[in-house]
């Protein structure tokens, strides 16, 4: 599958947002920067050059979706220190939206190995954007 | 290379002798037995190990991981099948070894004991004599297993007659047996008592004097036995006669809770979490997301209860976009994670912080939970193979 150009700007910013019960005591799950079957190896993200992380939080629940916080990487940390590529994809609905190509990678170990890197480069960070109401759920 | 499971070591010759085997043909009934072979032997280094340490209730990290046996080779003529045992580096003592070595001694000599008709080695126990029931069935009247040590190059032959020689006066015998479950059946007047374990019910009585607490938190058992339903895991040990393989009666001595020993968490906060996640409607997972149904979540706390015993630390759980659930937890550089999928399956992985290293495997659904336990127990064993990139 051909993508588009990698991003280069190693300081921006990529956004996911934190399911409320993907986060157990202090933990949160390598899930979090891990593509579900049905996203065939592209992890979902917003790109921080194009919207802030209060933004991205507010479109998503605007959906009448869920987030107990936004969690970032950098593209630095993806392509230097993950060895991945991220892609602008913008959709008609997501102008923001970009991805975190896994899908060359040869099996699920690996992509579950590239996950635990990403979440610990996020929760090192600290949530990007947490709304004041969020509960920690246990 | 850090410390880890480094180099496998040729342990036993298992040499199968008959037409069935000529040009090295190895039917594959034959592998079921060298497995009830691995095990006994398991069983034999375990008892060894807890007898000279008394003072432990479990055995140390890497013992079940260096006696699991390997087939390395099947050599032509009569098939020859060598068996190895991983073994660690010199990074890391090898806690196994006297223990796994002695077990296969001992039963080297009571098989060639059995064959000569002589007495028995004091050290094999009588319940591992019922236990070579599940050795050489498959063996033909003109057929026989040749064991020998790589070691001592100590021979013994294994055929029908040795088989039933070891077997027959062990029909009935009693031994300690202990059970990890959750009480499902509770009666004061008769001292009885049944357990949902993860192989399935087990039945028994208990001796009166047992502490009056404990007969209280029997009694609290819900029907049913599920842990969903706020029962807690038990382990029970007693005396239990058996015929043959098969328990007959069970006598219960002595009955502690099982929980985490390390972790932050206990197993009744784990099963509430797991409660809260049963409860998740589809879509809860940025509009994706399949709910976890409540056989799933039971099996998911069963293989937890399991681990409690075998002296896990407590993990973080979550659920999964398609159904299943995960268990996580790091210690001593490395991450753990094992996830029952919807199927039944189980997925399970160690990844050395810092590294690329990683080791994962999947389980199939046909395993019992007590099973997947087992093999979960001995497989995240934050050791590392030479193999591992």
């Amino acid at each position: 599958v051909s993508h588009s150009d990698p991003l280069t700007n190693g300081d921006e910013e990529l956004f996911r947002q934190l399911v409320p019960t993907w986060r157990h005591e202090d933990k949160i799950t390598s899930q979090l920067f891990l593509p579900t079957r049905k996203d065939e190896g592209l992890l979902s993200i917003d790109r921080g050059s194009k919207v802030g992380p209060k933004q991205a939080f507010d479109d998503h629940t605007a959906l009448g979706l869920q987030s107990a916080g936004v969690f970032a990487v950098t593209v630095d940390e993806v392509a230097n220190q993950a060895g991945l590529t991220a892609h602008d994809d913008p959709l008609p609905e997501k102008p923001h939206h970009g991805f975190i190509a896994m899908d060359e990678l040869p099996t699920r170990g690996a992509r579950e190995k590239k996950a635990q890197l990403l979440r610990d480069f996020a929760v090192q960070r600290g949530a990007r954007y947490e709304p004041p109401s969020a509960l920690r759920p246990n | 290379v850090g410390e880890g499971v480094a180099v496998a070591a040729s342990f036993i010759e298992a040499r199968f002798v008959g037409e069935r085997f000529a040009g090295g043909k190895l039917p594959l009934s034959v592998v079921g037995e060298l497995e009830a072979l691995n095990k006994l032997l398991f069983e034999l280094a375990r008892e060894r190990y807890l007898s000279d340490h008394p003072d432990r209730k479990r055995l140390p990290r890497g013992f079940r991981a260096t006696t699991a046996l390997q087939i390395s080779a099947v050599a032509n003529g009569s098939a020859i099948v060598t068996l190895e045992r991983p073994t660690v580096d010199s990074g890391a003592s090898d806690v196994t070894a006297d223990h796994f070595e002695k077990a296969s001694e001992v039963l080297l000599r009571a098989i060639s004991a059995a064959g000569s008709e002589l007495d028995l080695p004091s050290e094999f126990p009588t319940w591992a004599r019922a236990r070579c029931n599940m050795i050489g069935r498959s063996l033909a009247p003109d057929e026989h297993l040749l064991l020998t040590s790589t070691r001592s190059r100590f021979q013994a032959r294994y055929d029908r007659k040795v088989r039933k020689a070891l077997v027959g006066e062990a029909n009935e015998f009693e031994d300690d047996f202990s059970v990890v479950g959750s009480v499902h059946a509770f009666d004061a007047d008769a001292l009885s008592f049944g357990v949902t374990s993860a192989d399935g019910p087990v039945n028994g009585n208990y001796v009166p004097q047992l502490d009056e607490d404990l007969r209280t938190a029997l009694a609290a058992g819900k029907p049913g036995g599920r842990y969903l339903d706020g029962n807690a895991p038990f382990h029970i040990s007693g005396t239990a006669r058996f015929k043959r393989s098969s328990m007959v009666t069970f006598r219960a001595e002595s009955i502690e809770r099982v929980d985490f020993e390390q972790g932050v968490v206990s197993f009744g906060e784990i099963v509430k979490r797991v409660v809260q996640i049963t409860a998740l409607d589809a879509g809860w997972l940025h509009g994706e997301g399949e709910p976890v149904t409540s056989e799933i979540a039971e099996r998911f706390l069963t293989v937890v209860a399991q681990l409690a015993y075998r002296g896990r630390p407590s993990p973080s759980v979550f659920p999964t976009a398609e159904g299943g659930l995960r268990a996580e937890w790091s210690g001593d550089g490395t991450e753990y994670l094992w996830e029952l999928e919807a199927s039944g399956a189980c997925y399970y992985l160690q990844g050395q912080a810092g590294t690329s290293k990683f080791v994962e495997g999947s389980l199939g659904s046909e395993l019992s939970a007590a099973d997947v336990a087992e093999q979960l127990d001995m497989r995240l064993t934050g050791l590392w193979d030479d193999s591992v990139a």
